[in-house]
């Protein structure tokens, strides 16, 4: 359980409300849910879109110019105004199409846009974090 | 334990800066642990080689301390079972 939280019903699932958020650097310590409880949370960003750390912004920053926002999917195609070409198109078209392809299980589409050699890394204490070398890894 | 099972995405709303032989990705994510659904954002740091291919990926999470917690957790989970 959360500290301070209720627990929830079985597999219930829902969003967090403003109160409700961890705050930026609150981390979740001695957390243990009881078994068939389902805790549904947004994290607030601590930092703005890439990576610049500092204090959490009370309004929505602005984005820097070279940025394309845009949506997966059906809404990419409907929502993407601003078409990127030349080789920032191809990136971009290249991680949507390794994104669906992640989502279908088809990691042969998504080795053919890696090195065999590509590095991965991950920060952090989890069984995911490290640095790994390899698309078999 | 699959990746797969672990992140989902939520096919919201992506932004992409380009620098260089760069290519930074923050795009929303659904992170899956037994007990809890969390919903975060990634920034995803893409290097690539002058034939087009990635050659290096950094992921760096909103929120490391939460998303390591739910890994952790779906891993004694797995473990346990």
């Amino acid at each position: 359980m959360i500290l301070g939280r209720p627990l929830l019903g079985s597999l219930g699932r829902r969003r967090s409300s403003g109160a409700e958020q961890l705050s930026c650097k609150q981390q979740v310590v001695g957390s243990n849910p009881t078994a068939g409880s389902l805790e549904t949370r947004r994290s607030r960003p601590c930092s703005d879109p890439f990576g610049r750390r500092g204090e959490e912004p009370e309004a929505p920053l602005t984005c820097p110019v070279s940025l394309n926002p845009i949506s997966t999917g059906a809404d990419a195609r409907r929502m993407n105004t601003r078409p990127r070409g030349g080789i920032q198109g191809e990136r971009e078209a290249m991680f949507l199409g390794n994104m669906d392809a992640f989502m279908r299980r088809d990691f042969a589409t998504i080795e053919g846009s890696l090195r065999s050699d590509i590095i991965l890394e991950l920060p952090g204490t989890s069984w995911l974090a490290g640095s790994s070398s390899g698309t078999r890894k | 334990m699959s990746l797969r099972r672990v992140f989902d995405s939520e096919k919201k709303q992506l932004s992409f800066l380009h620098e260089g032989d760069q290519m930074i990705v923050r795009h929303d994510i659904m992170v899956h642990g037994p007990m809890h659904e969390v919903e975060m954002a990634l920034r995803v740091s893409v290097r690539y080689d002058p034939a087009g291919k990635m050659e290096a990926i950094t992921v760096e999470p909103d929120d490391l301390a939460l998303f390591d917690h739910v890994l952790n957790t779906a891993l004694r989970n797995s473990e346990a079972s």
